[in-house]
């Protein structure tokens, strides 16, 4: 048992950095510090996604015969921890992380070669058409319905949660095509262009005031039966697929103890109210100190993941106890971010974005400008991508066997 | 011992709640478009039912009412989900001036001919509540101060300063550089650079400030509570509507206990707010702002912890901006703040044991 990198990781390593240091614009970094919602928005996260494109490294993590890297396990959790650390956009997941080891997975040679390069590229944008309104933690009751009609499916429903759909060209989305059996065996997975009159996209605001969700009406929406991914009611095997790569594939801990380094940075400088710095503080400086323990765990729980899948165990459930840590260490850190601003960390602009010219002038430093909006999206990380509820009931379910 | 309303108290809440109406997302929208972030033409209508007068002694012309009243008034706001400023703009202003001895700005305020913002917090600082960087200079005053709530709607600054003065200066005048931004609950703030501004200075004694923002951050509190009791309230409701897994999603004991312990800290919070404004006319004016502080330490963790159980229960819905829930939770987290966040109040009440 240990900890160590060997000579090559360590070579890697520098590699990363690297490039990172070459590669990573400034205006980019920048414009992920300064972005409050989970993902950045295209205008800053396609540049990047292109720069690693161009570098062979922006599907790294999928087979090599899809276009991967073929990279180790471990040389994926220093890339990631690298990008971590320099500050690097969390690119959109939708294609890269979501959509794409589906179809490397379950999709057959034509769609493979339709839409994975467009993935990598970064021409085609994707978005997830998987909660409705009447189903969110209990997905498997989704009632969009698809139907054939001649060589296409038509689709009816609604989607709701669809994260950047008003940026989107294609959505994946879990239909029903057969409402006479168990509601789990009934579904597919159909891929469906966004630029027809059978879809219109609704945008919902969130209570920070940002745009990123939003509702998609499938009317009459068409698709080719050729864009269905698997076999006809074989969509909820490749949902759970889909699920468990959305909540474990890629590592949690890098983002937020870097999330705490800047706890400490801040609290080095926020005045403390007795002609100090609030780092100064025993209850601030232990507060960031219990984060800094769970963030220091969490990413070991990740490494020990890590090593089963090198050693081709299979990481199962296991995904949703890091979902369930991970994103309520967010929220803490988030909500602690926002403490350490005081009176400034109450701003919350209703301009977007908060990057580039036309952004307003902050309040006191920088960060306080954004800080409000960052915790209350922050809130939304134990519903997404299975609520913390469901986790938990996954876990006794399947690792405790309650 | 009588914890029921009197009838004047029940008219009060009832008039309140017939003026705010059900919650209205779009309309508040709207009425944040206004100039300042509020219309003016409400706070009249603020003053009309008599909420200002409330807060204003008697012998300046108001109706001097009891702590017990003020609470149930902000509690009241609270629970209709209010746009109105009328504790940070209303209350605030009104008692300072009061406290200050300034009767014509006391009379104007409470009938919402003018509308007054308080600059107490300076950048560079925390929570501390007295003035360090704000001074007189002559007959002028000079410093800065940051998150003057309603400033953009003001006609009237009161201005904290150094050595217990308070500097009444209009919104206009020359040498005030001003700095509007929005804040967390939808309303405007600002930041204000003083560059020598003639003002008309008044003496504050340090126990007549230190009473307000005793009663400030009590009516805080009772605001809090409301808005608690309006987000539980929704929130009960919707975990009896909503259906996953064929089943209301109430009916899963995993939401009912932690639905149980909201329901336990409502209580308490409004036991503490109670208790603590029933207390005023017994407790000396040297200890209210520490209870004060207290009370409202207890009860912004009671409403901050309902209102992120209501957001969490209301799944994806309550990431939005459609729903009351997220906007009660806004004005919680400024409310939690004003005048001290809990760490601030805790210690101050703890030094009081």
């Amino acid at each position: 048992m240990d900890l160590d990198l060997t000579k090559a990781e360590l070579e890697f390593r520098e590699e990363v950095r690297d490039f990172l240091r070459t590669s990573l614009p400034d205006h980019v970094r920048e414009g992920a510090r300064r972005t409050p919602g989970v993902f950045v928005e295209p205008d800053i996260g396609l540049v990047w996604h292109r720069i690693l494109n161009d570098k062979g490294w922006v599907a790294y993590h999928w087979p090599e015969d899809c276009g991967g890297t073929g990279w180790t396990p471990m040389q994926r959790y220093i890339f990631e921890k690298e990008c971590a650390v320099a500050g690097a956009p969390a690119l959109s997941v939708l294609g890269l992380r979501l959509v794409g080891p589906v179809i490397c997975a379950f999709g057959t040679q034509e769609q493979k070669d339709r839409f994975l390069p467009a993935i990598r590229a970064g021409t085609d944008y994707w978005c997830q058409g998987y909660s409705e309104p009447q189903s969110g933690s209990d997905l498997a009751s989704l009632r969009t319905r698809a139907r054939r009609d001649g060589n296409d499916y038509v689709v009816d429903g609604s989607k709701i949660w669809t994260t950047h759909a008003h940026h989107a060209n294609w959505i994946f989305c879990l239909v029903r095509t057969d409402p006479d059996v168990r509601k789990q065996a009934g579904i597919s997975f159909l891929l469906i262009p966004m630029d027809q009159p059978g879809v219109t996209v609704t945008p919902i605001i969130t209570m920070a005031g940002d745009h990123e969700v939003n509702q998609v009406f499938l009317d009459g929406a068409r698709t080719p039966v050729a864009n269905r991914i698997g076999d006809e009611g074989q969509g909820w095997t490749i949902a759970k697929f889909l699920l468990e790569n959305e909540r474990g594939g890629s590592f949690h801990a890098p983002r937020l103890i870097r999330a705490i380094d800047h706890l400490e940075a801040l609290a080095g400088i926020a005045p403390s109210g007795h002609n100090g710095a609030l780092a100064g503080d025993i209850q601030v400086a232990t507060r960031i100190a219990r984060l800094r323990l769970e963030a220091e765990a969490l990413e070991t729980t990740e490494l020990r993941i890590l090593a089963d899948i090198a050693k081709g165990r299979p990481a199962g459930p296991q995904t949703s106890l890091v979902k369930l840590l991970s994103s309520e260490l967010h929220q803490r850190i988030d909500g602690l971010a926002m403490e350490l601003h005081g009176y400034d960390g109450l701003q919350l602009p209703t301009a977007r974005p908060l990057y580039g010219n036309e952004a307003p002038p902050a309040i006191g430093d920088a960060d306080a400008q954004i800080a409000a909006a960052r915790y209350l999206n922050s809130r939304a990380w134990t519903v997404f991508g299975g609520s913390s509820e469901v986790q938990k009931n996954i876990i006794a379910k399947t690792v405790l066997r309650l | 011992m009588n914890f029921d309303l009197d009838d004047d108290q029940r008219l009060t809440r009832d008039t309140i709640g017939r003026f705010l109406g059900p919650v209205d997302i779009a309309a508040r929208h709207a009425m944040r478009q206004a100039d300042g972030g509020y219309p003016r033409t409400r706070w009249r209508e603020v003053a009309d039912l008599g909420l200002l007068a409330l807060a204003a002694p008697a012998a300046m012309g108001g109706i001097g009412g009891t702590m017990v009243d003020l609470a149930l008034v902000a509690e009241a706001l609270g629970k209709g989900l209010a746009i109105d400023p009328w504790l940070e703009n209303g209350v605030l202003p009104i008692r300072l001036a009061a406290a200050a001895d300034d009767g014509a700005l006391v009379g104007d305020l409470l009938a919402g001919a003018r509308v007054a913002a308080v600059a107490f917090a300076e950048p560079g600082r925390r929570y501390e509540t007295e003035a360090a960087g704000t001074r007189v200079d002559g007959e002028r005053l000079v410093g800065a101060k940051t998150f003057v709530l309603g400033a953009p709607l003001a006609d009237t600054l009161l201005v904290t300063a150094t050595e217990n003065r308070l500097a009444r200066v209009a919104a206009d005048a020359p040498g005030i550089v001003r700095q509007d931004y929005p804040v967390i609950d939808g309303s405007r703030a600002a930041t204000i650079d003083l560059h020598r501004v003639p003002a008309e200075l008044f003496d504050l004694p340090a126990t007549g400030f230190d009473r307000v923002i005793g009663d400030v951050r009590l009516l805080a509190a009772a605001e809090m509570l409301g808005l608690a009791q309006a987000m539980f309230d929704d929130t009960l409701a919707y975990v009896g509507e909503r259906q996953q897994f064929g089943a209301a999603i109430g009916s899963f004991q995993a939401l009912q206990h932690r639905l149980v312990e909201c329901y336990a800290a409502l209580e308490q919070a409004r036991s503490m707010v109670l208790r603590t404004a029933m207390l005023d006319p017994a407790t000396d004016d040297a200890k209210w702002p520490r209870i004060a502080a207290g009370a409202k330490a207890f009860v912004g963790e009671a409403a901050m912890r309902i209102g992120l159980e209501a957001v969490q229960m209301h799944g994806g819905m309550g990431q939005t901006d459609e729903l009351a829930i997220g906007h009660a939770l806004k004005r919680v987290m400024l409310l939690d703040r004003l005048l001290g966040d809990q760490t601030l109040c805790l210690t101050a009440y703890a030094r009081a044991a």
